[in-house]
C-alpha cells in the first residue's frame, strides 16, 4: 500500500482529525478541541494513494531531547501497517531533531495489552499502565535501520570471546532473552 | 556528628532557623524518618553500592586524597553547609527534604487551594514519575561529562569547586532516587536502575536531554554549562517547587539552595576568563586574536561562540514552545510556573493568551497562543532573562578596564534544534538566513574545531596553591572565608609521597 507523510502547518482541529482521532476506544486520548482551533506540537496525516487521511502522527516535545508521539490510525484501516509507517516516520522526525527519546503513554483503553504489546515489540520498554520509552537515533529508524544496527552488531562482535557464544540481536531472533535489557 | 581536628577546617555559621537533624547514624544520612522504614531503606541500601560503583567508574578520575567540600548537615536556615576536607568517595550523600509546612495548599490549575498531596494520586502517578526521572537523569549526565576536567584544573580552588558540584550532582540524584523508591514502588525501583544505566554520550543508550550528551571539552565550556545548563536545572527546579506532590516540592527547594553555588561557578568563572582577557587586551592594545592566544588568554570571539553554544542547546532543553503536556501538568498541579505564587493572575490560565515568535516567509512574526499551551515559553522567557544578567556582569569586567567589546546573548532562534525555530536558521541577531549563508557564517558564531584546540592548548593544570593558569584571574575571596590560596584539594600523590 502506498502512504505518503504529510506535515500540517499550522496543525488545527478538524473533521479528519475527529474521523480518525475520534473513532478511537473511549478514553484512549484526551484532545478537548473544537473545529478550527490550532493545536500545540508538531503534526503530521498519513494519506493513502487517493489522498484520503488514514492516520496521524504527533511529536510533543516536552524538554529538548524526549518527546511524547501520539499515534493514531483510522479505526476501518487497522492492521494493514500504517501504524508501523506512522511510527517510523515519527521516530525519523524525531531524530532529526536531536531527540534521543521518545515516549507514549497508553490511557484509558479497552486493548490497552495489546497496544501496549504492540509498542513493546517495536522496542518500547515500561508498564501498560505507566510511561513507554523507547530510544531512537538517526538512522535507526525503520526496518532498514534496525537490520543496518543488528547487522554491525553482529559484524563487531568476536562470538568465540563469549562464554555464552551468542552474538547480541541473537535474543530478537528467538530462544534467548536478556532479562536486564526486556526487563522480563 | 564526628567534627574534624584538622585546623583548615572551617564551618558555617551557627544554624537560626527551624532544623531537622539529619541522621547521620544510618547508613544513609537523612532527614526522613528513613529508619522507620526497613523495607525503604534495605532498598536505598541495596542501590547505595550501584551508585558507589558508578561513581568509581564515571565520577571524577584525577586521583584525590581529600577535597574541602560542604555537606548539608540539617536543612534549615543557614545549617545545610558544614565544610571539611572528605575523600570524596566518603562523601555523604543523603536525603534531605525541606522543612515541611502542615499548611501548604495547591496554589494553581484544578486543584488550586486544595491540601497538597502526601501520596502520589494513582491518576497522575506515570506523568509525576516520569518528571522525576527527567530530572534525576540530568544529575549523574553532568558528572560524567566533567569526569576528566580536573586533570586541566587552572588552580586547587578550581578543582574544589568542580568537585563540590560533582558531589552535589550526585546528591541530587540520591534526592530524586529516594522519591522512586518511596513513592513509586517495583517500576521506581526499576528507574533508579535505569538512572545509572543510561550514561552521558553513550550511543545505546545516552542520558535523555540533549545538552546532556554533549562533551564537556574544557574549562570554558565547563563554566558555560554551570552558567547557562546548571540555570535550566534551577528552573526547572523552581517549578517542580510549586508541586502539589509534597515530597517533590519539598525536596527541589532544598536542591535549589545548592544549585545556587554551581551558578555561582559557572558566573565568576566565565568572569575570571573575561577579566584575564580584558587586562591583556588593555596591556598589548590588541585584540588580535593570535597575539592573545599567544599571550595565554582566551581571545574575546572565542569567549562569545562558546557562550553562543551553551546558550542555544540550553534553550532546546525547555522543549518545544507549545506543549500539550506542560498544560497537563500544570492544569493537574504536578509542575507549576517559576515564581508561581508571586504572578497576577488566576493561576489557571484557561482564557489567558500571550504572544509567541514563529517563522514564516522567511520572517519572524508573532502571533497569539493560549498561555496553558505555551508554558515551556513562560519558563524560557524567565531563564533567558536570568541569563542576561550574567551577561551584564562580564561586560562589566570590558567596562572597567575601559574596552568598547561587548559580549551579547544570541537571538533565542539561534541555532535551535527544537520548536519553532528548529526548520530555520537565525543568525545571532535574529535575521533568517538561508541554508547556504549559514554555512558560510556559522564558523563566526559557533566554536570550530580549531577555536577547541586553541582553548585546549592553555588548558595547562596547575595544582599549586594559590596559583592560576594563564587564561583565568583569581577570585575575589576564598571558599567559606578560606584565603584564596588555601589548598583546597590534596592529590592522591601527596599522600603517596
Amino acid at each position: 500500500m502506498e502512504l505518503s507523510w504529510v506535515r500540517e502547518e499550522p496543525p488545527v482541529w478538524d473533521a479528519d482529525k475527529a474521523r480518525v482521532i475520534g473513532g478511537a476506544p473511549e478514553g484512549a486520548f484526551v484532545i478537548p478541541f473544537v473545529e478550527g482551533e490550532e493545536l500545540p506540537g508538531e503534526w503530521w496525516s498519513v494519506r493513502d494513494a487517493d489522498g484520503a487521511v488514514v492516520g496521524y502522527g504527533r511529536l510533543d516535545t516536552t524538554w529538548g531531547g524526549d518527546a511524547e508521539i501520539l499515534l493514531a490510525v483510522d479505526p476501518a484501516r487497522q492492521r494493514q501497517g500504517i501504524g508501523s509507517f506512522l511510527l517510523d516516520h515519527l521516530e525519523q522526525e524525531a531524530a532529526a531533531r536531536g531527540i534521543n527519546y521518545v515516549h507514549n503513554r497508553i490511557r484509558e483503553h479497552a486493548e490497552r495489552d495489546v497496544v501496549h504489546d504492540w509498542l513493546a515489540v517495536r522496542g518500547f520498554r515500561g508498564p501498560s499502565d505507566g510511561d513507554l520509552r523507547k530510544r531512537v537515533q538517526p538512522g535507526s529508524a525503520g526496518a532498514d535501520g534496525r537490520e543496518r544496527r543488528r547487522r554491525r552488531k553482529a559484524e563487531e562482535y568476536d562470538v568465540s570471546t563469549d562464554p555464552g557464544g551468542r552474538p547480541p540481536g541473537h535474543e530478537e531472533q528467538g530462544g534467548y532473552v536478556d532479562v536486564d535489557e526486556h526487563r522480563y | 556528628m564526628a567534627m574534624s581536628t584538622d585546623p583548615r577546617t572551617g564551618s558555617a555559621p551557627a544554624p537560626t532557623g527551624p532544623l531537622s537533624r539529619i541522621d547521620y547514624s544510618e547508613r544513609i544520612p537523612n532527614n526522613v524518618n528513613l529508619a522507620e522504614d526497613r523495607r525503604l531503606q534495605r532498598a536505598l541500601e541495596g542501590w547505595q553500592p550501584k551508585f558507589l560503583d558508578w561513581w568509581k567508574t564515571l565520577g571524577p578520575a584525577l586521583p584525590t586524597q581529600d577535597v574541602y567540600l560542604r555537606t548539608a548537615i540539617a536543612v534549615g536556615r543557614d545549617g545545610w553547609a558544614h565544610f571539611d576536607f572528605v575523600p570524596m568517595e566518603q562523601y555523604r550523600w543523603g536525603i534531605f527534604l525541606a522543612e515541611r509546612n502542615p499548611d501548604r495548599v495547591v496554589n494553581f490549575g484544578k486543584h488550586k487551594g486544595e491540601p497538597v498531596w502526601q501520596e502520589v494520586p494513582g491518576e497522575h502517578r506515570a506523568d509525576l514519575m516520569r518528571l522525576i526521572v527527567v530530572q534525576g537523569d540530568t544529575e549523574p549526565a553532568s558528572v560524567e561529562q566533567q569526569r576528566v576536567l580536573g586533570m586541566t584544573a587552572p588552580s586547587l580552588y578550581d578543582l574544589r569547586n568542580l568537585f563540590q558540584v560533582n558531589v552535589e550532582e550526585g546528591r541530587h540524584l540520591w534526592a530524586m532516587v529516594y522519591l522512586l523508591h518511596a513513592y513509586f514502588g517495583r517500576e521506581g525501583r526499576e528507574e533508579a536502575e535505569q538512572l545509572l544505566r543510561r550514561n552521558s554520550g553513550d550511543l545505546d543508550a545516552p542520558r535523555i536531554l540533549g545538552a546532556f550528551n554533549e562533551e564537556t571539552t574544557d574549562w570554558l565550556q565547563f563554566f558555560m554549562f554551570t552558567y547557562f545548563t546548571d540555570r535550566d536545572g534551577k528552573y526547572q527546579l523552581g517549578t517542580l517547587k510549586e508541586s502539589a506532590f509534597d515530597p517533590l516540592a519539598r525536596t527541589c527547594e532544598f536542591m535549589l539552595k545548592e544549585e545556587a553555588h554551581h551558578m555561582f561557578v559557572g558566573t565568576t568563572g566565565v568572569q575570571r576568563t573575561v577579566e584575564r582577557t580584558a587586562q591583556t587586551m588593555k596591556e598589548l592594545g590588541t585584540a588580535d586574536r593570535q597575539q592573545l592566544l599567544d599571550a595565554g588568554v582566551i581571545p574575546l570571539d572565542i569567549i562569545q561562540k562558546y557562550l553562543n553554544f551553551q546558550f542555544s542547546v540550553s534553550m532546546d532543553l525547555f522543549g518545544s514552545e507549545q506543549s500539550t503536556n506542560a498544560g497537563n501538568y500544570y492544569s493537574s498541579g504536578l509542575k507549576g510556573r517559576w515564581q508561581e505564587t508571586r504572578r497576577k493572575d488566576d493561576h489557571v490560565l484557561l482564557d489567558d493568551t500571550r504572544m509567541m515568535s514563529y517563522v514564516e516567509d522567511g520572517e519572524i512574526r508573532q502571533r497569539e497562543v493560549p498561555m496553558l499551551s505555551a508554558l515551556n515559553l513562560d519558563l524560557r522567557d524567565e531563564y533567558a532573562a536570568d541569563c542576561a544578567n550574567g551577561v551584564r556582569r562580564w561586560n562589566q569586567e570590558l567596562e572597567d578596564v575601559g574596552l568598547e567589546e561587548r559580549l551579547v546573548l544570541p537571538h533565542e532562534g539561534f541555532n535551535r534544534r527544537v520548536g519553532v525555530y528548529a526548520q530555520h536558521h537565525v543568525s545571532p541577531d535574529g535575521e533568517v538566513l538561508d541554508d547556504s549563508t549559514w554555512e558560510e557564517r556559522v564558523g563566526d558564531w559557533l566554536p570550530t574545531p580549531e577555536d577547541r584546540q586553541a582553548v585546549a592548548a592553555l588548558m595547562v593544570p596547575n595544582y599549586e596553591p594559590g596559583e592560576f593558569a594563564s587564561w583565568i584571574a583569581p577570585p575575589k575571596t576564598g571558599i567559606n572565608d578560606m584565603p584564596v590560596e588555601f589548598d583546597y584539594v590534596h592529590l592522591a600523590e601527596e599522600g603517596v609521597a
